[in-house]
């Protein structure tokens, strides 16, 4: 990748480096290459309006159809839903049906009361299933494209809205009862005053129609006569001016817009000329830029489902779409290249963990949880199934462990970890009993403690309170009891030792989880609050007790909300909106906790990307700052070897010295999803003390190196605007305010403002590495950098 | 010109220098607010309270801890309990808790033995919750929150603070700052800045500079930037002027011990801090194990619960002797808490489940000195002391904690009794009269 981006100065050709910009400021597409050699061109205006008033009244009798359609694919949807539920109970029947004989017997006896379909046999039932289902998703298949033209179709509209037109007459709209929706009073449209001079050329220009962010747009543009005209003056809006540098190779400039110069009008004429020592200017450049605020959701959801967007992976989304790339990243088909470049792996085995810390004896604590840091670590910056890690640490908090002092669980944590992410995307239910039948948990929690004798309550209390119902769940006291009685039993075995001792010496021993019949509990229980009655069971079938409220408690209401909302703060807003709970328990409803079609409800909500009530709320967590930061500084060791596991315990330790201690977080809540907070005083000022520490050891090269620093030179930047504008682009997703671009901008330069670029010199290179990881620290200590 | 914090740093100077030539405090800043200090130390976890102050008078104690409960008073036996003079025979002492008698022969120490939010809950993360928003909904944020709100008119970054660790009584409409590490604040770089001791706050100045250009989404993240930045200086120059003198008696590097040194050092040198939270640990939730194996199971320091209690003592006593010293006892009311007590019988592994009223305590000047307002423990059929049903299971509780809360806020805080009721939601106040004044 860094290949395909490189430039040689000495050959520098100007459409490459428009490419370069292109890729990396993917939402302002349209690249005018041809236009820059063209003579002064403006935009024609007549033409477009008339045309634009037929393809507005067209495009809302499309509209109108469309939503038609999609009503009616809805509903389809739904029945066939219904259908596949059906199917699979039946399914479902046939297959414990032909587990006993005795049952087995009654079919053959009465099959047809049994039974809705024709065929018993679950051979048969499984086929009809599959067809349903192909059904299914042939029918979404064909609901998503009908999204896909009603969203080209709304596009159109609006950008018809826009167009240079006189005001249409009343007549010419649409008729009403075709729209769901009254139509908006028409816009009076204003036409563009783009028009172009080649004394300064602009390489970014938005085509007619498209709109910029309102947070700010960068014009990236090259002066033609750079050896006369060594600044370029912007006037906006006739009242505003700056100037920026020109660069003395090749001429370039960057001049920014900010929020205040969209406001009112959501828009800013921009008028760019060269000025010469003496005054003297150049001929001008015009530039009509229309903002909208919905035009880049995109980054930011990507911040919500990645650990923060790198210049490569928002062109990729850019050009697959939001939603084929959730699909691929349910998928697990993310680029997984840098990852296992690294060697890290998705699942830990102790042959391995023991491989590769063996040589660490300096650590006072346990090698193993040690390792686990490490890969998570790894994964979470590396990994191109970005989703997947989110999710595992969502699991694992949600299911927190501490390990601190739980020697006796260590040898096993790696593996309580693999199974987050192993099982990321699967069922809730199957998450659930891989937590509770883990060693790790029956040892945190003290269930290997209860026993019919002596009940312990611990675990059975947050089965309930923080895994499944939440606190509101409805249970009482008695509920609780009755609940660690199924559980009794519950516990873990041990297996003698595995063939090597930790660096203390000390045998470790594999344990896994268990069932002892022998302390278990009987009896009946009685669950009011779910209003079952558990069957009590002698032997071996006594887990089957436990089994059976794991599989009730999964699939409980409350545990739907509960876990819908804890998912949708992560993925949305602090103060969950009900429509994503709802929509989350609907689909967890219907597919019986699938996680995919969860996430899907959530991520593919028509308005995830442009309701701006859920934008920019959400302050990043430690861990999510961290990683983040490491991901944009594209953090390496220079042996190839992506993080070492003494970094990722540095990261680590960094990070619990904000609070958010993944590991050793002492209560079974696990850390806090509202990400407010995050927002205190302590956690932020560790964050950022820590933040600034990593970019200066990037900087200081002993031990990692920078991977955006050469990006940056290989871009062939020559004015300190273009830099400043590139890394807070990618560092806060192009969401930063003016006082920020003004900070980095003053400290891109030394004291007499002069601009160390590309520098083979040694001296002037450490220069210009002075400067640039500089303005890297003051980016991470941003407002706009700590925030989704 | 000399920096923010150069100019701070001398300040304080100043003012230590001032209290050698009058022996008296003198105060940098001008003291807004009432001139007093609430300071709540929380032991997360449901802390035994018939194991800090066991009642020993009563034999149902040793039926339903056959294995754990602290043996009656003898000064030869270090896992004894130490008589309380004028409770003898009643309530005694944890020995691990033997710092404290200090305190308690100064009459300035109060015991509550049987506290908390009044009502069944048994769950830590909703009791301590609802125990720190002292509301009936959590929506109104915390009750040191609403304090700030309604009560208090300082406006000083440090008015109130988590020290060490936040805590839910401090959300509210006015942020508060929560203060992990004194130095942790800093955020200056010795990279990214010049002049001697990083004199241009390189680094502080262009993140101010960024929090005045912020826009509304900005808003909160920036309003945190800014009071950790004023807080900054205010902390780690008073952490620094600070010296405890505690009769030989240093703070120790727990939790604990760091967040009551913070509290010290910015009253001596003179902050107006109102309200404080300290944490004192989480690992108070004994479901196993209270005591240590052998015949010294409550004496032996080798035990981490008994040595985080007597370290946590020494710490409080340390405290206690340091505001004496300064002359600021007078202004400090210190309370202990916790989100319940646990069950009065232990269970198969020498440990209790989740219980009802705990024990809380309290010390300061203006505290009485007294054990206020016990409850007894339910009756037991000695011949089946295990079998207890429903309620039988639990210490009840002697009153709500929100009365000692409000007595707080009144009396010692200065705060109007119309207040009170802003305050703390739907509370009506009985007055128990804990406090001397």
């Amino acid at each position: 990748m860094l290949k395909n981006l490189s430039i040689n100065p000495d050959q520098s050709s100007r459409p490459l480096r428009a490419s370069i910009i292109v890729s990396f400021f993917a939402m302002i597409t349209l690249l005018l290459t041809a236009t820059a050699a063209a003579q002064s061109v403006s935009v024609d205006t007549e033409e477009t309006a008339s045309s634009s008033v037929a393809d507005a009244q067209d495009a809302k009798t499309r509209l109108s159809t469309l939503e038609k359609r999609r009503a009616e694919m809805r509903a389809n949807l739904r029945a066939r839903r219904e259908k596949i539920r059906s199917l699979r109970s039946n399914l479902r029947s046939a297959r414990s049906a032909r587990r006993t004989p005795a049952a087995r017997r009654r079919e053959s006896g009465n099959a047809a009361a049994s039974f809705n379909t024709p065929t018993k046999q679950p051979a048969a039932s499984r086929a009809a299933l599959r067809a349903a289902r192909r059904e299914a998703r042939e029918i979404r298949r064909n609901l998503r494209a009908v999204r896909r033209d009603l969203r080209t179709t709304r596009k159109e509209l609006r950008a018809a809205a826009t167009a240079p037109t006189p005001a249409p007459a009343p007549a010419a709209v649409a008729p009403a009862a075709v729209l769901t929706k009254p139509e908006p009073a028409p816009v009076p449209v204003i036409p563009s005053v783009t028009s172009l001079h080649p004394d300064v050329r602009i390489d970014n220009l938005p085509a007619s129609g498209d709109t910029v962010s309102s947070f700010g747009h960068t014009i990236f543009g090259a002066v033609k006569d750079f050896a006369r005209f060594k600044t370029v003056e912007a006037t906006i809006d006739g009242s505003r001016t700056m100037t920026a540098s020109v660069g003395d190779q090749r001429g370039q400039f960057a001049v920014r817009i900010f929020e205040r110069d969209f406001e009112g009008d959501s828009r800013a004429i921009v008028k760019l000329r060269g000025v010469d020592a003496e005054g003297e200017t150049s001929e001008v450049s015009t530039i009509d830029l229309r903002a909208t605020d919905d035009s880049d959701g995109l980054r930011e959801a990507l911040k919500r489902v990645s650990f923060g967007g790198s210049p490569e992976l928002y062109e990729h989304v850019q050009k697959i779409g939001f939603e084929k790339y959730v699909e691929e990243q349910l998928a697990l088909e993310g680029d997984t290249r840098v990852r296992d470049k690294f060697g890290f792996t998705d699942y830990l085995d102790y042959n391995e963990v023991w491989s590769r810390v063996k040589n660490h004896k300096w650590h006072s604590d346990s090698v193993y949880p040690f390792s686990i840091t490490l890969n998570n670590y790894g994964n979470a910056v590396f990994n191109g199934n970005q989703l997947q890690q989110v999710m595992t640490h969502f699991w694992a908090n949600h299911f927190n462990v501490n390990l601190k002092g739980q020697k006796r669980f260590d040898v096993n944590a790696p593996e309580y970890w693999n199974g987050f992410r192993r099982h990321a995307f699967d069922n809730f239910e199957t998450i659930l009993f891989h937590s509770a039948k883990s060693p790790a948990m029956m040892i945190y929690l003290d269930n290997e403690h209860n026993n019919k004798d002596f009940v312990n309550e611990n675990y059975a209390r947050e089965l309930m309170e923080l895994h499944t119902v939440g606190v509101d769940g409805g249970y009482d006291d008695e509920d609780l009891i009755e609940v660690a009685r199924v559980l009794t039993g519950w516990n873990v075995k041990e297996h003698g030792v595995i063939d090597r001792t930790d660096y203390n010496g000390r045998w470790m021993k594999i344990r896994t989880f268990n069932f002892d019949p022998d302390i278990h509990d009987t009896d009946d229980k009685h669950i009011k609050f779910l209003n079952m009655t558990i069957k009590g069971r002698t032997g071996a079938a006594g887990i089957q007790e436990g089994e059976q409220l794991i599989k009730t408690l999964a699939q409980h209401p409350k545990t739907r909300a509960f876990v819908c909302s804890k998912l949708v703060e992560m993925l949305v807003s602090d103060t969950p909106p009900k429509r994503y709970v709802e929509n989350c328990a609907e689909a967890w409803k219907s597919t019986r906790g699938e996680i995919k079609p969860i996430l899907r409800s959530i991520l593919l909500d028509p308005d995830y990307l442009e309701d701006q009530s859920v934008s920019r709320v959400k302050t990043k967590t430690p861990h999510e700052y961290m990683v983040g930061l490491t991901r944009f500084l594209d953090i390496q060791r220079k042996e190839n070897q992506g993080i070492s596991s003494n970094d990722s315990r540095h990261f680590n330790r960094n990070i619990a010295k904000t609070g958010y201690d993944m590991y050793r977080y002492p209560v079974p809540t696990g850390m806090d999803e509202v990400s407010s907070t995050w927002n205190e005083v302590g956690s932020l000022a560790a964050r950022l003390k820590w933040g600034t520490q990593i970019v200066y050891e990037a900087r200081r090269q002993y031990y990692m190196t920078s991977g955006t620093y050469y990006r940056a030179r290989k871009n062939g930047f020559e004015t300190p605007e273009e830099l400043a504008a590139y890394l807070l682009d990618i560092g806060t997703g192009e969401r930063f305010t003016e006082s920020d671009y003004e900070s980095v901008l003053k400290n891109l330069v030394d004291d007499k403002g002069r601009f160390y670029y590309n520098e083979d010199n040694y001296w002037n290179e450490k220069k210009e590495r002075r400067h640039f990881f500089k303005a890297m620290a003051i980016i991470a200590n941003s407002p706009s950098f700590q925030i989704q | 010109m000399p920096s923010r914090r150069s100019f701070l740093k001398q300040a304080t100077m100043t003012a230590m220098a001032g209290s050698f030539a009058v022996g008296a405090p003198q105060f940098a800043f001008a003291r807004t607010g009432s001139g007093k200090t609430f300071i709540k130390v929380f032991m997360g976890g449901g802390a035994d309270g018939l194991h800090l102050l066991p009642p020993i008078g009563d034999p149902n104690y040793y039926l339903v801890r056959p294995n754990i409960a602290v043996r009656q008073p003898d000064a030869a036996d270090p896992s004894a309990a130490i008589k309380l003079p004028g409770h003898d025979g009643v309530r005694a002492l944890n020995p691990n808790l033997s710092p404290l008698m200090e305190i308690w022969d100064d009459k300035n120490l109060s015991f509550f033995p049987a506290t908390g939010l009044v009502n069944g809950d048994r769950s830590h993360f909703r009791k301590t919750m609802m125990t720190n928003y002292a509301a009936p909904k959590g929506d109104s944020g915390g009750w040191i929150g609403r304090y700030f709100e309604y009560a208090s008119s300082s406006t000083h970054p440090l008015r109130g603070a988590g020290l060490k660790a936040g805590s839910y009584a401090l959300k509210g409409k006015k942020r508060l700052p929560v203060i992990t590490n004194p130095r942790g604040l800093d955020i200056s770089f010795p990279d990214l800045c010049a002049g001697d001791g990083c004199s241009d706050n390189l680094l502080t100045n262009e993140v101010l500079s960024m929090i005045d250009g912020a826009n509304t989404h900005l808003s909160a993240i920036a309003e945190s930037q800014k009071l950790l930045i004023d807080s900054s200086d205010i902390i780690m120059s008073s952490w620094d002027a600070h010296s405890t003198s505690a009769g030989g008696l240093e703070y120790s590097e727990s939790r604990l011990g760091q967040g009551l040194k913070m509290a010290a050092s910015l009253l001596a040198n003179g902050h107006p801090l109102e309200m404080a939270t300290i944490p004192w640990d989480n690992r108070w939730d004994t479901h196993k194990h209270i005591i240590a194996e052998g015949d010294n199971p409550i004496g032996d320091q080798n035990k981490y619960y008994n040595k985080n209690l007597r370290n946590g003592a020494l710490d409080l006593l340390c405290f206690y002797r340091d505001l004496k010293s300064k002359g600021l006892l007078d202004n400090v009311v210190l309370l202990v808490a916790t989100e319940f007590g646990r069950e009065i019988r232990e269970n198969g592994i020498f440990g209790a489940e989740h219980g009802h009223a705990g024990c809380w305590f309290a010390f300061g000047g203006p505290v009485k000195g007294e054990v206020a307002l016990d409850s007894a423990l339910p009756e037991v059929d000695p011949a089946n002391p295990r079998r207890l049903r429903g309620d039988d299971r639990f210490l009840s509780y002697a009153m709500d904690y929100r009365d000692i809360l409000s007595e707080i806020v009144v009396r010692h805080m200065g705060a109007s009794e119309s207040v009170v009721s802003k305050v703390f939601p739907k509370w009506d106040w009985t007055d128990r009269k804990i406090l001397t004044a």
